[in-house]
């Protein structure tokens, strides 16, 4: 019953945060003006506000937060650790010293086109580094991959905070906003850059589900039920990595979707598997959708960065939930 | 036995040496001539003394005490969550108290040291008391990847909403240079104000120690002789707050060296907190002054600030001591 | 029935050997019981029969194919293995764990078919779970528990039971209570393979005996063949008076000592 009355609420909520999207801003839409928009008949710059700046927005503010809750989901079964996000892993830092180091001394104009790419790949090497010193002959022991990811998150972070003192005034500007996780990534072509990753990887992951599900019976019993423990482990990981990275490298560095969502997924439905994972990606799809919504109204002038509401939001949540479980 | 007792006189020849290097060294080398005037026959008009005895002295003397303090409270959370990979920075305490500092920053643009140490400790109170709630509700059998991962959250937690802070009020980059860490704006009168708080801090630590011994046996063995352990560890917290907030209040939030520095020392002074935890005293302060050197000397006249120092080489340390599994 | 034997089998941890040359065949259709001291590898040995681990040296023979080169879920279908540590999972319900025993039949998207229900169903009725079957994990005694995981096994309708120390930690009505469960499998025509550390249950409940020490496999044989005073000063450094049981030729340690340091 809960279930259902879950999958009900996301899906309104997703259409109710989709309107609002489209209609909240610094020039405010109604839902008349919205439904002349889609009809073809509104101003010129009605037109543009919507399809290309909000439209844009909307999807990959969705889509980002779809990718970051299936790869928390991922990360938090492999490493059979619930506390786990992918930020651990230095994807979010890895890409932030990119992004710094690229704008600081190699390029100015956030709107180049490279810079997605450019944050994937900082994100891709934190990650291998993490992976080199987590590993424990061959196989993925959890606690060392977690204890990894954060030294190599702290270093990155630190080498990060140094970088941002000796880059130009505007290159601090847009790297610190993009260190709290605003979504700068707004045209057409992220969401382009963003939608193949999500389209094509979750079918996969949702057809090899149910070794997803045995794997969180531990690693010996999967192994006993016939799964490959290596090479699943590793398929897993780099969906993960890979959804993570390339969110994130458009969205900005985001922290906590991936930690939460699959922990109200799990409460709403069990633990039935794909049924988890479709539903904590479309609570993630809801989550950044409106904190980037929260963060375009919540000041008077300006906005806030969707990544820190959703730390508001997400880090009290979390902390909450540990402080309830009595283990 | 003299392996100990070897290393605390090595070490603190060490530090006397490394103390008076630090007045001699920097983006100037001052004669040994001036630093013998400035520190017993000083004249007011002599530049080269006013260089060692304005600048200098208070950074030096500011260096050894943070060294102590970061040392020994990463050495007692160490002991009171028996959990070897603790450490004020990764715990989020310093992030907390950094944060504590940003809002100061952004009230009142260049606050006095008073103020600044409020701020810092309101902020790392504010992470001491949710990690000691959080690890106390499982009565610390929480296991120390828990409590990282715990840490990390609020790290990231605190980072962001000190970005968004440095995001709207528009503080300069300067501010992130403080956060990062480093003695370059030390002065007479911050020391003054916060000296007495660290040592105290100090104090207590040594006199607590023995009984952070006795809770390394575990609860139950403390208790059964005659020991209130949940006492001992508020006690401890507060000792922690009282060395982290004003160190985090004086140079930055410097990571890292809570966690190295014990790891070393246990190794040659064994496990008993007695000795743990001054040894981390003075190794905390040798290896901070020696940071604080370097820092002056890497890219003269500019300043890489220490904590980057410290981070550099805390960061490839800890990763290897993973890597070989010791962690 | 299923051949499960080794050959020249060494494993290791990290540069360290563990369980050295062992050549040896399961017999089939019996219990077999595998004793010996604390850190004789007996998990370890399991752990390599069962595909946990590699090994070092040395092959594991399932019906003659080297488990290296098999498919996972190939080895899932004839060996099905019980580890010490199962205590992950909190909110499922029994039902729900024994189903996962049909995994490694199951394909792509496809739910539970009618061949799966009937021996999810057999699964809980020989381990007398029916009436448990929509209580969580948690809820269960130990007894109970092991039961669960043994349904699991079952479920997996294998011709071969691994179980690694299964009894050690329930108390004496539950530690019979799986031992005969287990003796009920074997009559339906399982092999059994465990370790145990009480030396009365390895004799009554088992039809042939493994001993290792120090990662060697020191003697094989019938209880009656390996239960005498020099074997198990051997094996254990205890010096062992034995009687046998009323009505049955299984021998029964009735007393032993330490020997005395010479």
């Amino acid at each position: 019953m809960r279930k259902r009355i879950g999958w009900l609420s996301l899906f309104l909520l997703l259409i109710t945060g989709g309107i609002l999207s489209l209609t909240v801003g610094t020039i405010p839409l109604n839902l008349n003006d919205l439904l002349h928009v889609f009809q073809g008949t509104a101003t010129t710059s009605q037109q543009l506000i919507v399809f290309d700046f909000r439209f844009p927005r909307l999807l990959v503010s969705i889509v980002a937060g779809m990718g970051l809750a299936i790869s928390g989901y991922l990360f938090q079964t492999i490493t059979h650790n619930d506390l786990a996000d992918p930020g651990i892993l230095g994807i979010n830092a890895g890409a932030g010293l990119t992004v710094l180091i690229y704008l600081g001394f190699f390029a100015t104009g956030e709107s180049s086109w490279y810079l997605p790419l450019i944050a994937c790949g900082g994100s891709f090497i934190a990650t291998g580094l993490v992976y080199y010193f987590g590993r424990q002959s061959e196989r993925i022991t959890p606690n060392r991959l977690l204890l990894a990811g954060v030294a190599v998150n702290a270093g990155i972070s630190a080498l990060t905070l140094i970088g941002t003192i000796r880059v130009s005034k505007d290159s601090y500007q847009f790297v610190t906003a993009w260190l709290a996780g605003t979504i700068w990534g707004t045209t057409w072509q992220h969401v382009f850059l963003l939608l193949p990753w999500v389209i094509v990887l979750l079918p996969l992951i949702l057809l090899r589900g149910r070794s997803l599900e045995v794997l969180e019976l531990g690693d010996e019993v999967a192994v006993g039920l016939g799964v490959k423990l290596k090479r699943t482990q590793l398929f897993f990981l780099v969906c993960a990595v890979c959804l993570a990275a390339v969110s994130v490298s458009i969205a900005g560095s985001i922290s906590f979707i991936g930690l939460i969502a699959p922990h109200i997924a799990r409460q709403l439905t069990g633990r039935k598997n794909n049924q988890t994972l479709v539903m904590s990606a479309l609570i993630g799809g809801v989550l950044l959708l409106f904190s980037d919504i929260l963060a375009r109204i919540i000041l008077p002038s300006g906005e806030m960065a969707a990544g820190i509401i959703v730390s508001l939001i997400g880090a009290p949540y979390f902390i909450l939930q540990l402080l309830k479980k009595s283990n | 036995m003299t392996k100990r007792n070897y290393f605390f006189s090595v070490v603190f020849i060490l530090l006397i040496t490394a103390m008076f290097l630090s007045l001699r060294y920097g983006a100037v080398t001052s004669k040994w001539t001036d630093v013998s005037q400035a520190l017993f026959h000083f004249d007011p008009a002599n530049q080269g003394e006013q260089l060692i005895r304005y600048l200098r002295l208070p950074r030096m003397i500011g260096a050894v005490l943070v060294g102590a303090a970061f040392a020994i409270s990463g050495a007692l959370i160490q002991g009171i969550t028996s959990n070897p990979i603790a450490d004020s920075g990764l715990l989020g305490i310093n992030s907390g108290a950094g944060l504590g500092l940003a809002i100061v920053f952004a009230i009142s643009g260049n606050p006095s040291p008073t103020v600044g140490i409020v701020g810092s400790f309101l902020g790392a109170s504010v992470s001491i008391v949710l990690i000691y709630l959080v690890s106390s509700k499982v009565s610390f059998g929480l296991s120390p990847i828990r409590i990282v991962l715990l840490g990390a959250a609020l790290s990231s937690f605190f980072a962001a909403i000190s970005q968004s802070i440095s995001l709207l009020f528009d503080l300069n980059q300067d501010m992130t240079f403080w956060f990062v860490g480093g003695t370059a704006n030390l002065s007479w009168a911050q020391l003054q104000t916060i000296y007495p708080l660290i040592l105290l801090g100090i104090l207590g630590a040594c006199l607590i120690s023995p009984q952070i011994t006795l809770l390394s046996l575990g609860d139950d063995t403390a208790i059964s002789l005659g020991k209130k352990p949940n006492r001992i560890r508020r006690l401890s917290m507060l000792i922690v707050l009282l060395l982290a907030g004003s160190s985090v209040a004086l140079v930055g939030a410097i990571s890292f060296i809570g966690l190295m520095v014990p790891h070393i020392v246990r190794f040659f002074v064994g496990h008993d907190y007695r000795y743990v935890i001054p040894a981390s005293g003075i190794f905390g302060a040798l290896f901070f002054v020696v940071a604080d050197v370097v820092s002056r000397l890497v890219a003269p006249p500019l300043e890489t600030p220490t904590g980057v120092i410290i981070t550099l080489i805390g960061v490839p340390f800890l990763l290897l001591q993973i890597r070989k599994g010791s962690l | 029935m299923t051949k499960l034997n080794t050959t020249d089998l060494s494993i290791g941890y990290d540069k360290k050997i563990v369980v050295n040359d062992i050549t040896v065949e399961i017999p089939k259709g019996q219990i077999t019981s595998l004793i010996g001291p604390n850190g004789s590898g007996k998990s370890t040995f399991l752990k390599a029969l069962a595909q946990i681990l590699e090994p070092a040296k040395g092959e594991v023979f399932i019906d003659g194919e080297n488990v290296q080169r098999l498919e996972t879920k190939a080895v899932a279908k004839k060996i099905a293995s019980l580890s010490q540590t199962s205590s992950l999972i909190s909110g499922l319900t029994v039902e729900e764990i024994v189903a996962y025993g049909r995994f490694p039949y199951q394909k792509g998207f496809s739910g539970l078919k009618e061949e799966d229900h009937r021996l999810i169903g057999w699964a809980l009725e020989a381990t007398n779970l029916e009436s448990l079957k929509k209580r969580t994990l948690i809820t269960l005694s130990g007894g109970q528990q092991q039961r669960v995981w043994i349904a699991m096994a079952l479920a997996q309708d294998t011709d071969i039971l691994i179980l690694d120390e299964p009894i050690t930690f329930l108390d004496p009505a539950h530690q019979l209570e799986i031992l005969e469960l287990l003796q009920e499998i074997n009559r339906h025509g399982k092999t059994i393979l465990m370790t145990i550390h009480d030396l009365n249950h390895a004799s009554r409940f088992s039809d042939y005996l493994l001993g290792m020490k120090n990662g060697e496999l020191v003697f094989q044989g019938t209880p009656k063949e390996i239960f005498t005073a020099d074997k198990l000063l051997n094996l254990f450094d205890i010096q062992a008076t034995f009687a046998t049981l009323p009505n049955s030729d299984k021998p029964l340690v009735i007393a032993y000592d330490l020997v005395k340091e010479h």
